[in-house]
């Protein structure tokens, strides 16, 4: 019984038999039972695997024991190897990350609009929220080619970003960031979010550095990133 | 890849774990601790403690490592992106456990995943059958099943193949792992029947 059980959990069961076996699971009992115990040893098994590997993966590593009279030694080894760190070791941490979690964090929902002049934009913020980016996209395009103040270019620069076109999304970002009448102009941050997207880390950090100089918004992630990475 | 470059790619990890043997546990470990900064952003971000994001995340590592060997990652998104909507997903989990403070048999196996090829009609009431055994004298009976049979088991609920079992005990076919694995578990379900 076990071996039908398995091919289908393991998906090795043909359509047909995939059919059977399932009106088989519903009528009788028996297997259903066999099945309730097989899923549940594999629990039991996964739970028991998940504990173990947590604890190696979090466990301190273990300190050492040292002798007295080599305590000094390793004390000046530590005091070369910790300076040897801070100049050349970087952080586990890569912009190319904090880039990612940023995104994920802040630009993966857009804030629905109670001003909204259009139904539409909030129709493409919709689309947006819900990772309909090519949908949300033609919207804001429209919009942010018939009225350019509202915000719907930012957002068309953000679809783009979450579409992959970063050349696209680069030449909004660019224009954005030139737009002296925003009031709160994240322009040339997404422009550098836009550029570790594309694996451009030099351009990407120029831009950080000019966020924080010229006081954007932005400017707290990236003395956050750029102190981190050094 | 770090600035220095001392990160394995993710492509690198997909094919480690693929490949399986040493370089697998090798490759997993690379996995975890190339994302665990997750870990921080997901306790800050969720307002759940950080030894909770701490198993969240674990969990979501162990789950992205069946994904791949299973083959069920198939590379359409990046894995990293593939990492994160999946702690996003566990980190849900831990709130709504909370909020909800749902008892059931096991705290970080979802039933959900247990059940995917299940059809939706059959799902609650396979989920209610499993929810009836008794996990604790199933836990107790793997310690008594003998060596060989729990290393066995464990690494198929671990989402090993039976051709990396075959290779991995000498067996001829893929088919002698899987009807060693199933002795294996008629032998537990024959000593649970035999305990109730």
């Amino acid at each position: 019984m076990y071996e039908t059980i398995d091919n289908y959990f393991e998906g090795r069961l043909s359509a047909t038999e995939r059919a059977a076996f399932e009106r088989k699971l519903e009528q009788d009992k028996a297997l259903a039972d066999e099945a309730a115990f097989y899923l549940s040893t594999k629990a039991a098994l996964k739970e028991q695997s998940f504990q173990k590997r947590h604890a190696e993966w979090t466990k301190a590593r273990p300190v050492q024991p040292l002798r007295w009279q080599w305590t000094s030694g390793v004390a000046a080894a530590m005091v070369l190897l910790i300076a040897v760190w801070y100049v050349v070791i970087p952080s586990n941490h890569t912009l190319q990350e904090y880039a990612e979690v940023y995104i994920e964090e802040n630009l993966m929902q857009l804030n629905t609009h109670l001003d909204t002049t259009a139904d539409s934009l909030q129709t493409a913020i919709d689309y947006y929220n819900h990772q309909k980016y090519r949908e949300a996209l033609s919207i804001f395009t429209r919009l942010a080619r018939a009225n350019p103040r509202i915000r719907a270019y930012e957002y068309e620069g953000l679809t783009q970003l979450q579409l992959k076109n970063y050349d696209a999304a680069l030449v909004i970002f660019e224009r954005m960031a030139a737009d002296t009448e925003l009031l709160e102009n994240r322009g040339k941050f997404y422009a550098a979010l836009t550029y570790l997207k594309k694996g451009n880390n030099s351009t990407a950090q120029r831009l950080l550095e000019e966020v924080i100089t010229q006081d954007l918004a932005g400017k707290s992630e990236a003395e956050r990133w750029l102190t981190t990475v050094r | 890849m770090t600035i220095f470059g001392t990160q394995p790619s993710d492509q690198d990890i997909v094919d480690g774990i693929r490949t399986g043997g040493s370089q697998r546990t090798h490759f997993e470990n690379r996995l975890y601790y190339k994302y665990r900064y997750l870990i921080r952003n997901g306790s800050r971000k969720h307002k759940i403690e950080e030894d909770d994001a701490s198993i969240a995340y674990s969990d979501t590592i162990l789950t992205v490592i069946e994904h791949i060997a299973a083959g069920r990652f198939e590379g359409r998104s990046e894995l990293k992106t593939y990492v994160h909507q999946i702690f996003l997903n566990k980190c849900v989990d831990v709130i709504r456990k909370r909020t909800t403070n749902t008892a059931q048999g096991f705290q970080r196996v979802s039933l959900d995943d247990l059940l995917i090829p299940v059809p939706d009609t059959q799902r609650t009431a396979l989920a209610d059958l499993i929810r009836q055994q008794d996990h604790q004298r199933i836990r107790q009976l793997l310690t008594r099943i003998g060596e060989r049979c729990q290393e066995i088991l464990t690494l198929w609920s671990e989402g090993f193949s039976d051709r990396e079992i075959a290779l991995q005990y000498h067996y001829n076919t893929d088919g002698v792992a899987q009807t060693t694995r199933l002795r294996c578990l008629e032998k537990l379900r024959v000593m649970y029947k035999g305990s109730q």
